[in-house]
């Protein structure tokens, strides 16, 4: 067993076949060694580590991505489908989306950092520039000539 | 979200663990140093999530503006550096390559996160890119040629011995073969299975 600890300060008990599908809980228990000495987690809240955990648990026993395989990496990279259960874990508000895309970046959670890439992905997929703006609470700072300019050098990318 | 004391409190325990670190390291007391190292890490990575430059590839630089680098960074950087030095204590050359490559991730020109990957890659087998990444050093930094060319000579010669072992175990199983198939090629059985396996090859590589 593994004992987690997070920013704010709740312990959790792991196995230690889950709490490995962390990369960098992975490579430290290798480096240093067995020992029931907690791990900090300083940078993932308790409510987010529960998520992240959910999808290890379900997901134990799987292969790990290698560091060397760059070919898979790009077949991986150039779909945007998620498995159904993956999709229900990920179907959460978009402020506990964006805090598992953090924590699977920081724990080095491959395939759930891109469940959550793919499903940022996905909800601006076939969106205008203003349903985008409305969907992420993002300010058009654009100038009328700037988007002008903006339109005619992407006109190449539109649909037709 | 994450403010400024919280982020000076984290730098701080991440001074500590690494200090823990190196106090052990120079002790020889290498996986204590390592577990200090990790320990600091946790706290370092992640730790400017304001920018989410991590998470994301990060936004095209201005031309020539280089990315303005923390003190987090510069942590980082010397804590991965240090870790690879302890990792070639252990002999684990996976994880010392490893960790050079995040250092150089973090300073293209870090002079020993540098030698210890090209010994790395050496003791891992790998000799072309071990002398691609030595001779970038001794380029890039002179003054560190003695040092780099007498690994490099090292790592020659132990590529030379690892290749006449190879060779010799390559011979030996080409002369065994050898002697198999004449003595199979005697019986009629075996013309048929070749004959056999002839089609089947013309049969593939006609489809």
């Amino acid at each position: 067993m593994v004992l987690l600890v997070t920013s704010d300060n709740e312990q959790f008990q792991v196995e230690k076949e889950v709490a490995e599908r962390s990369v960098l809980i992975k490579n430290m228990l290798e480096d240093v060694g067995e020992s029931d000495q907690p791990i900090p987690l300083p940078n993932v809240s308790s409510s987010v580590l529960k998520k992240v955990l959910e999808y290890c648990e379900h997901h134990r026993g799987e292969k790990l991505p290698t560091t060397d395989s760059e070919s898979q990496d790009e077949t991986r990279k150039r779909t945007t489908d998620i498995s159904e259960w993956d999709q229900k874990f990920i179907a959460v508000d978009q402020e506990m989306l964006f805090e598992i895309i953090l924590a699977a970046n920081y724990l080095d959670i491959k395939s759930l950092l891109d469940v959550g890439c793919k499903t940022v992905a996905n909800m601006i997929k076939g969106k205008t520039p203003e349903e985008i703006r409305k969907l992420f609470n993002i300010v058009n700072d654009f100038t009328p000539e700037e988007e002008a300019q903006i339109k005619k050098e992407n006109e190449w990318a539109e649909d037709r | 979200m994450a403010d400024i004391n919280d982020v000076e409190q984290k730098l701080a325990i991440a001074r500590q663990k690494k200090d823990v670190g190196d106090q052990a390291f120079k002790a020889g007391k290498v996986q204590e140093a390592l577990r200090g190292y990790h320990e600091s890490l946790l706290y370092l990575q992640g730790i400017d999530k304001s920018g989410v430059r991590t998470a994301f590839a990060p936004p095209v630089a201005e031309a020539g503006a280089p990315k303005e680098k923390t003190e987090a960074d510069d942590m980082i950087e010397k804590i991965y550096a240090n870790m690879s030095a302890c990792h070639i204590k252990q002999e684990n050359w996976k994880r010392a390559q490893e960790t050079a490559d995040k250092a150089l991730a973090k300073n293209p020109d870090n002079y020993k996160a540098m030698f210890r990957k090209g010994k790395a890659l050496g003791e891992l087998g790998f000799f072309e890119r071990a002398e691609g990444v030595l001779n970038d050093l001794v380029k890039k930094n002179p003054s560190d040629a003695t040092v780099a060319n007498t690994e490099l000579s090292r790592l020659r010669a132990i590529d030379k011995e690892r290749e006449r072992q190879h060779n010799q175990k390559l011979k030996g199983w080409l002369n065994r073969d050898k002697t198999k198939n004449v003595v199979l090629g005697e019986t009629p059985e075996a013309e048929h299975l070749r004959f056999k396996g002839q089609s089947k090859w013309y049969y593939m590589a006609r489809t």
